[in-house]
């Protein structure tokens, strides 16, 4: 299978951000997050097949317009769901691992540990709130 | 090959083998005590938290789910078999390996209400306990002490607690949000009690809000029995042997004298023992005793999960996405007691939990593929509260494990689920669902979505050997001792003879320690060498 085609599969099922809300990075597209389907088209040979069938040849994919390829996608996604979202959940994985992908999200690319997070304490008004707990008394059931 | 007898064997180092083993070797101290356990010990440096790709993890070899981790590409470190769950609404979760499912538990740390003990008595449905909260109770206070408990003295839910040996872990954006939301409400709320250090404790640090407890704890924060109950009772001599796969309770005219197992090269060994106690969780407990030819009608019966539910809710303002433990925020049980007005008995626990990591989020999208799936990343990503909802999932006999035809890799046979969420658990999920996004309104959500059965919360396995006085009705008695089998007890979940509707972590421990010392308490202080079982020779 061509990288053409390759690329042009991961960048329809993770397409780039065009327009993100204000002060907030664009997602990138797939290939742009450093995705390849190369080492893995054998892995997923079947339901790749079944996309440059269904697009007419791997050429014909390429050279579609996005909404074209989205729409082919989700035709072989109802013909054949589970290899489908097979793919899909491979190319997520890695997607969401890229550091550029953690980047646009505003999240940190380094895994938890040994940093670990900063979590608030409770403020003083939430400290009050319970204070209307204890107000209102006992719920609990006696079963004696 | 036919080892020399000890006292007592247990099967399964779990939360209720680890907690018996280390409360029996402190009563009897003289006494041996050996633990066939069919994982191995954690490596927690090999833990993913510490490394890149740790989101994967989830999908792969740190999966809830054993049937996901046999299926990953990436190798479990837990011992995993096979389960049918085609017929059960609610998939099992657990971990196999030294520590149980403590080893990828929330760590979440509620008890039952003194009425879950009585809701025949009360609300005429389920079964008595065959002993109430009050005796039931030092042995929580017991487990608290031993597990180390985060959380705040005098929730008005519960009669008094103890005070807590660490205050709550931090409630973060998320929990304050949630608190704004029931105290507009004028509803119950309260930090929730965590089996999670929020100070340096026992030795262990505390927690740094790194975020996925699921998939392993680094740094010991998170209480597992591996490093609480098993380094002592280790210390005080009961011998843990890993790799060991039991494959009969071996029983001798209706009493049990050893086990049959298997290392992990393969070899069987006879493992001869006075006492038998098998902690291998609802479902490895019950395939145990039923491949061992227990003859007992309730045996595999009655299994019960919690139903599970959830709402999702929506800010504007930001929360605190996928960071702090995932199971310490608050909760709520407002709605826990029964009230016959709503259409149904007993009640629901309400819970807030934390994000989950973007790979996950972005997973359980239904469509989670362009650019709309990114449109709803966006918007739920550090914005969004999960509320769990959980109702009590009452006992029926229809719901069961049993045993499948088929001989699996570990030499025993295939086990399989059947599970049907009854009516009864709708109506109550349904009006949890509802009281969740009355506080998630409250609270600020402009958005909330539904998940109105959550099949992948199967973590509460429960019920398959319960205790009570009926042997028609029950497996043991409410000192977990079999009926029908002298030395042959049970000390895990599937003792409970019903399960409230709260996690039931905290109520394993209280059960197993109990069940040690009702065990203790039949036998003799003091003696020279094991206590022989019948027809066993030296």
């Amino acid at each position: 299978m061509s990288d053409a085609f390759l690329s042009a599969v991961i960048d329809t099922i993770l397409p780039g951000e065009s327009r993100p809300q204000a002060g907030e990075s664009p997602l990138p597209c797939g290939t742009q997050a450093g995705l390849r389907l190369d080492r893995r088209a054998d892995a997923n040979e079947h339901v790749l097949g079944l996309i440059a069938r269904e697009a007419g040849g791997e050429a014909h994919f390429v050279a579609a317009a996005p909404a074209d390829r989205a729409a082919i996608l989700g035709r072989v996604e109802e013909q054949s769901f589970e290899a489908f979202r097979a793919l899909v959940s491979t190319l997520l994985q890695d997607y969401y691992e890229a550091p550029a992908t953690l980047g646009a999200l505003g999240w940190r690319a380094s895994p938890p540990q040994p940093q670990g997070h900063a979590v608030l304490e409770a403020d003083a008004q939430t400290l009050q709130r319970l204070d209307n707990v204890r107000a209102r008394g006992p719920i609990w059931r006696p079963a004696k | 090959m036919r080892l020399k007898p000890v006292d007592v064997v247990i099967v399964g180092a779990g939360f209720g083998g680890a907690a018996f083993a280390w409360r029996l070797s402190q009563r009897r101290t003289r006494y041996r005590i050996a633990c066939l356990e069919r994982g191995q010990w954690l490596d927690r440096s090999k833990l993913p938290a510490l490394h890149s790709g740790w989101q994967r993890a989830v999908l792969q070899e740190w999966a809830t789910s054993p049937n996901l981790r046999l299926k990953a590409e990436r190798r479990s470190a837990s011992a995993d078999y096979p389960i049918d769950d085609r017929d059960s609404a609610f998939k099992p979760l657990m971990w196999n390996g030294v520590g149980g499912s403590t080893i990828s538990w929330a760590a979440h740390f509620p008890r039952l209400h003194p009425s879950d003990f009585r809701t025949r008595s009360l609300d005429g449905v389920g079964d008595d306990w065959p002993f109430g909260y009050d005796e039931l109770e030092p042995y929580y206070d017991l487990n608290d002490a031993e597990c180390g408990v985060s959380g705040l003295a005098g929730d008005p839910a519960y009669p008094t607690k103890p005070a807590r040996a660490m205050p709550p872990i931090a409630l973060g954006r998320l929990g304050m949000a949630a608190a704004r939301g029931f105290d507009a409400l004028g509803w119950h709320w309260w930090p929730v009690d965590a089996a999670v250090n929020s100070r340096p404790n026992a030795g262990r640090s505390p927690c740094n809000h790194c975020g996925p407890c699921l998939i392993g704890c680094t740094n010991g924060a998170k209480s597992t029995v591996d490093v609480t109950y098993w380094a002592k009772a280790i210390r005080d001599g009961v011998e843990l042997r890993t790799g060991c796969i039991a494959q009969a309770v071996i029983i001798v005219g209706g009493r049990a004298t050893g086990v049959r197992y298997r290392d992990a090269s393969g070899r069987e060994f006879i493992q001869p023992a006075g006492k038998v106690v098998v902690a291998g969780n609802g479902i490895g407990t019950a395939r145990l005793l039923l491949a061992s030819g227990i003859d007992n009608p309730a045996l595999g019966r009655h299994l019960m999960f919690h139903s599970a539910a959830y709402a999702r809710g929506l800010f504007r303002e930001e929360l605190d996405g996928p960071v702090g433990p995932v199971g310490c925020a608050v909760y709520s049980h407002q709605f826990y007691e029964t009230d016959v007005a709503r259409g149904f008995k007993r009640g629901v626990h309400l819970q807030v939990t934390r994000e989950n990591a973007p790979l996950l989020q972005a997973a359980r999208l239904d469509r989670p593929w362009g650019l709309e799936a990114h449109r709803q990343l966006r918007e739920e990503f550090r914005h969004s509260m999960a509320v769990l909802v959980c109702n009590e999932d009452l006992p029926e006999w229809h719901n069961r494990v049993s045993l499948t035809d088929r001989i699996e890799a570990d030499g025993l046979p295939g086990v399989k689920l059947d599970y049907q969420l009854s009516a009864h658990s709708r109506r109550a999920l349904d009006f949890g669902l509802d009281r969740a996004e009355e506080m998630l309104r409250a609270a600020g959500a402009h958005k909330v979505v539904r998940l109105p059965l959550a099949p992948l919360t199967g973590w509460h396995l429960l019920g398959t050997a319960r205790m009570g006085n009926d042997p028609r009705r029950s497996v043991t008695d409410g000192s977990g001792r079999v009926h029908g089998v002298v030395d042959l007890l049970v000390a895990d979940g599937s003792l409970f003879t019903t399960v409230g509707a709260v996690n039931p972590g905290s109520t394993i421990g209280a059960l197993a320690l109990k069940i040690a010392d009702d065990l203790a308490e039949s036998l003799p202080v003091m003696h020279n060498g094991p206590v022989m079982p019948r027809g066993a020779s030296r």
